[in-house]
C-alpha cells in the first residue's frame, strides 16, 4: 500500500522511485529545516553543532543514494521483540546511571552520549526505508490537527532563538534572556537528576528506533517481487 | 531580573501547553488532535524525516547533557 492506495505492479512501483528525481529530497522538511538550524549554529559558532548538521544533511542526502536496494530487516525486528520493553528499560537505566558517576565534561561523558546515537544511526541505515520498497503500509494521515504540534515546537524554537539573539556574544549566555540549555544546565550538574534525563533521552531514542524498525503493519501485495 | 523570570515563563507555558495538547489528545473531548508519537509516526513515513528526528535526539541529548 503506499498513501493508502495498493501496490498492482510492485516492478513498476520501484522503477517509479528509481527514476524519480533525486533531489526531490530537498521539497521534504528534514534538509530545509536541518539548513535553517546549520545558519545558527554557525552563528552560534559552535563547530561540534556545525559539523552534526552538516553530516546529517549529507547523510540525509548519501542514504538517498543508498536506498535503492534495501536490505531486509527482520533479524533485527526479532532481536528488539525478543528484547523487549523491561530488558530495554533497565538497561538505560543502568547505562544512565554509570553515565551520570562521571563528569559531564569529560570524554567518557561525550563518547557515553555518542554511542547510543551512534547505534541507532547504524540500526536505522540498515533498516529498509520506503513503505513501497518493504511492503509496508504507510500510516493513516492524523488530520489537520496535527499542525499544533510544530506550531508548539516552532515557537520554541523562536523563543529560544530571540534569547539567543539577545546575548551578549556567541558564547556568552545572558542572564535576563537565558536559552533553554542555560536554563537547565545548572539542574543537570546534579547527577541524579542527570541520570533521570538520560534514562528519558534513551527511551525515547528506543521508541524512535522501534517505531521506524519495526514500522507500520506489512500491507499485502498483490504481486510476487 | 523580570525579564529573565519573563523568559523562563514562556518556556514554561510551551512545556505545560505541550502536556496540555498531549492531554488532550488523549483524554481530552477533541479526537481530532494526535497525540504527539501519531504525529511523530505519521512524521516518520519519509525516509529523510526518519534520520531528521533520530539525528535532533541523538544531538539534543549531547548538546543538553554534556556539559561542552
Amino acid at each position: 500500500m503506499v498513501g493508502g492506495h495498493p501496490v498492482d505492479d510492485y516492478e513498476t512501483a520501484v522503477e517509479q522511485i528509481e527514476t524519480e528525481s533525486y533531489w526531490r529530497v530537498l521539497r521534504e522538511p528534514a534538509i530545509p529545516i536541518i539548513l535553517t538550524a546549520l545558519v545558527v549554529h554557525i552563528a552560534r559558532r559552535n563547530g561540534a553543532d556545525i559539523a552534526i548538521f552538516v553530516f546529517a544533511a549529507a547523510a540525509i542526502l548519501v542514504d538517498r543514494r543508498w536506498q535503492r536496494d534495501p536490505t531486509p530487516s527482520e533479524t533485527l525486528r526479532a532481536a528488539l521483540d525478543t528484547l523487549g520493553a523491561r530488558v530495554l528499560l533497565l538497561a538505560s537505566c543502568v547505562y544512565a546511571v554509570v553515565l551520570a558517576l562521571f563528569p559531564r565534561d569529560g570524554w567518557v561523558s561525550v563518547v557515553g552520549l555518542s554511542i547510543p546515537g551512534l547505534v541507532a544511526l547504524t540500526l536505522l541505515l540498515r533498516k529498509p526505508d520506503s513503505p513501497l520498497l518493504t511492503g509496508l503500509e504507510a500510516p493513516a494521515s492524523p488530520g489537520a490537527a496535527w499542525r499544533w504540534w510544530p506550531v508548539l515546537g516552532v515557537t520554541m524554537c523562536l523563543w529560544e532563538l530571540a534569547s539567543f539573539l539577545q546575548q551578549p556574544d556567541s558564547q556568552t549566555d545572558s542572564f535576563t534572556h537565558p536559552t533553554l540549555s542555560s536554563v537547565v544546565d545548572p539542574l543537570l550538574a546534579e547527577p541524579v537528576l542527570r541520570s533521570v534525563v538520560v534514562v528519558c533521552w534513551l527511551l525515547v531514542g528506543v521508541w524512535l528506533v522501534c517505531g521506524i524498525v519495526s514500522g507500520p503493519r506489512r500491507a499485502q501485495r498483490s504481486t510476487s517481487q | 531580573v523580570i525579564s529573565r523570570v519573563l523568559t523562563i515563563s514562556v518556556y514554561v507555558v510551551i512545556g505545560v501547553a505541550l502536556v496540555g495538547l498531549e492531554w488532550a489528545a488523549r483524554v481530552g473531548t477533541t479526537r481530532q488532535l494526535p497525540t504527539l508519537a501519531a504525529t511523530l509516526q505519521w512524521a516518520m513515513r519519509r525516509r529523510s524525516s526518519q534520520l531528521g528526528l533520530l539525528l535532533a535526539w541523538w544531538w539534543l541529548g549531547w548538546h543538553v547533557i554534556t556539559a561542552s
